[in-house]
């Protein structure tokens, strides 16, 4: 049983440190990098804390998934009864339509309308991440059994009823599977808002690829990659813990 | 009373029930019998508004059906399905709590309730009550379902081939449960089966129906002695609707004193509570005129001869 439990829990534990580590104490790896660092120029970047640029990338990121989930989750629901049943093709080729769309290019598109920064990077992040989870919540919600939808009708549910005591929570694992889908998905993408000025870990990449770095690309990339592993350990948790119930 | 009037359902081109009338008295089980397709579960499913009928009325002791809304008609109303439909993400307790907690019972009402039922169905509460459904048998699964549909003390429960996914021997001993039930809590019963064996032993109207139309209903006895021409003497008779007779009629009914009886020091028994198709068995079995009827705590009441339950058709009244 503790063998077990450590074995389940080093996934999280071992890439959660590493990040803390970097995070604080990334000046201690120095020496390491310093070979990968053009003559002169910095070896460990220096401009902003990581602890700060972490924080920024994981708002982005969370502001636009929060808000991909809230459409996403409303729209297949919508489409899922029979009132909504027409708009279903519809929605499904939107969301399909954000996934298609290169990130790169909405931004391109973005910055003229709403300006350098934040905003234009949450637009793509929002468009990115709305197909998982829109087609997560659907296959969710029809594999609830004919049966138990028809006891719950049988005893006198309401359809809201029947769809916040009966088929959301049967559908929330794989609902939440979409949604960590799509965070993961939106912590690589999140690095190329710095291009458009957003504030995040895609500017040390940057800055590294700018000047010959590489040094900086290596931390940078570190960083993203362990943020996106804790992130997915955490919410495969979650859903494990929701199934066995 | 329950009362079906000119009741039809059509989809599209087809019509599933067509006109049909029938009436159940309260605290008895009417049985609804027919083939796949027959309009069986169309029709009880009209009587909770899980489908509207496209002309014709229920009246639920005089009361139209259609004066409240499907939501309140419904939980007056027990209902289980042969899939059960146990909701899987709650436990026991929690899907027997659906209906009283839509009902906003308080919570020591509801958990009295829960308590009670699980007693009924000789389900202990602290063994059963914190489990969820995936861990239960089928058998298990079934009672829970129907203690679900009892939770709110309905008058009428519904039911849909409660017990078609059972192996058989745990089928038998939950329509015994049901039947008991039934009779100690004086609820109608409306129950749709296939299996005429389980019309027999539970019901005390059995409705056949065949392509949308009532063909015959009546108790099972009138119905295995005069069953109409064609589909309904196909589905009660064949070689054993003797048998099914017999099985309808208990052994002390034909309890006759010993001494009128050939007798013999050491009979083989049986109770008094017997069917006599089972007792009939006994006599196959055992090779004998003639057995000894004991009551449950042992005592002799007296005996039954062979000649008794061959001649039993003969002497019903």
């Amino acid at each position: 049983m503790m063998r077990s439990l450590a074995v389940t829990w080093v996934g999280t534990l071992a890439p959660l440190a590493c990040l803390l580590y970097l995070a604080v104490a990334a000046s201690t790896l120095e020496p390491l990098l310093m070979p990968l660092a053009p003559e002169g120029a910095p070896t460990i970047y220096a401009r902003d804390s990581f602890i700060n640029l972490i924080g920024w990338h994981l708002m982005l990121v969370f502001i636009a998934i929060a808000s991909a989930s809230i459409i996403a989750i409303s729209a297949a629901i919508l489409v899922s009864r029979p009132a909504g049943r027409d708009f279903l093709p519809l929605a499904r080729s939107l969301a399909n339509l954000g996934q298609t769309l290169p990130p790169v290019a909405v931004l391109a598109l973005a910055v003229p309308a709403v300006g350098f920064g934040a905003w234009p990077t949450l637009i793509a992040l929002f468009l990115y991440g709305l197909l998982p989870i829109f087609e997560n919540t659907l296959a969710g919600l029809s594999q609830v059994s004919a049966e138990v939808k028809e006891a719950a009708r049988g005893l006198g549910m309401s359809p809201l009823q029947r769809l916040w005591q009966v088929e959301l929570p049967l559908a929330l694992p794989v609902i939440i599977t979409g949604v960590r889908l799509s965070i993961i998905i939106s912590v690589g993408t999140a690095t190329i808002g710095s291009t458009v000025a957003a504030k995040g870990l895609g500017e040390v990449i940057i800055a590294g690829l700018l000047t010959d770095n590489l040094a900086f690309v290596l931390q940078g990339g570190i960083i993203v990659a362990l943020m996106a592993m804790v992130l997915d350990a955490l919410l495969r948790k979650v859903e494990q813990k929701i199934r066995r119930t | 009373m329950i009362e079906l009037k000119q009741l039809t359902r059509v989809f599209g081109e087809r019509t599933a029930v067509d006109q049909l009338n029938l009436t159940v008295n309260s605290g008895e089980i009417c049985a609804l019998i027919g083939t796949s397709g027959c309009g069986k579960s169309t029709t009880l499913k009209m009587i909770n508004r899980l489908i509207e009928p496209t002309s014709g009325t229920v009246l639920i002791n005089g009361e139209d059906i259609r004066d409240q809304s499907p939501e309140l008609l419904r939980r007056r109303i027990g209902y289980a399905i042969q899939g059960v439909g146990l909701f899987p993400h709650r436990s026991v307790y929690d899907n027997i709590a659906t209906v009283p907690r839509l009902l906003n019972w308080s919570r020591q009402e509801i958990d009295a309730r829960v308590r009670e039922l699980l007693e009924l169905l000789k389900m202990p509460f602290e063994t059963f009550a914190h489990q969820y459904p995936h861990r239960l048998s089928g058998g298990e699964q079934q009672r829970i379902g129907v203690a679900r549909a009892l939770a709110a003390r309905p008058e009428l429960l519904l039911m849909d081939e409660p017990f078609g996914a059972l192996d058989p021997l745990t089928r038998e001993r939950l329509q015994g449960e049901l039947k008991q039930i039934q009779r100690m809590l004086g609820i109608t019963v409306i129950l749709v089966t296939h299996d005429m064996e389980e019309a027999i032993r539970l019901a005390d109207q059995v409705a056949v129906m065949d392509a949308g139309r009532l063909l015959q209903s009546g108790t099972p006895q009138a119905l295995l002695r005069n069953p109409r021409e064609g589909f309904v003497s196909q589905l009660v008779g064949g070689e054993d609707r003797a048998l099914r007779l017999l099985a309808l009629r208990r052994v002390d009914e034909l309890v006759q004193p010993l001494d009128q009886l050939s007798f013999e020091a050491e009979l083989p028994t049986v109770s008094s509570g017997m069917s006599l198709r089972d007792a009939l068995a006994r006599h196959l079995w055992y090779g004998q005129n003639c057995l000894r009827v004991v009551d449950d705590a042992g005592n002799t009441l007296g005996g039954i001869s062979l000649d008794a339950i061959l001649n039993a058709e003969d002497q019903r009244p």
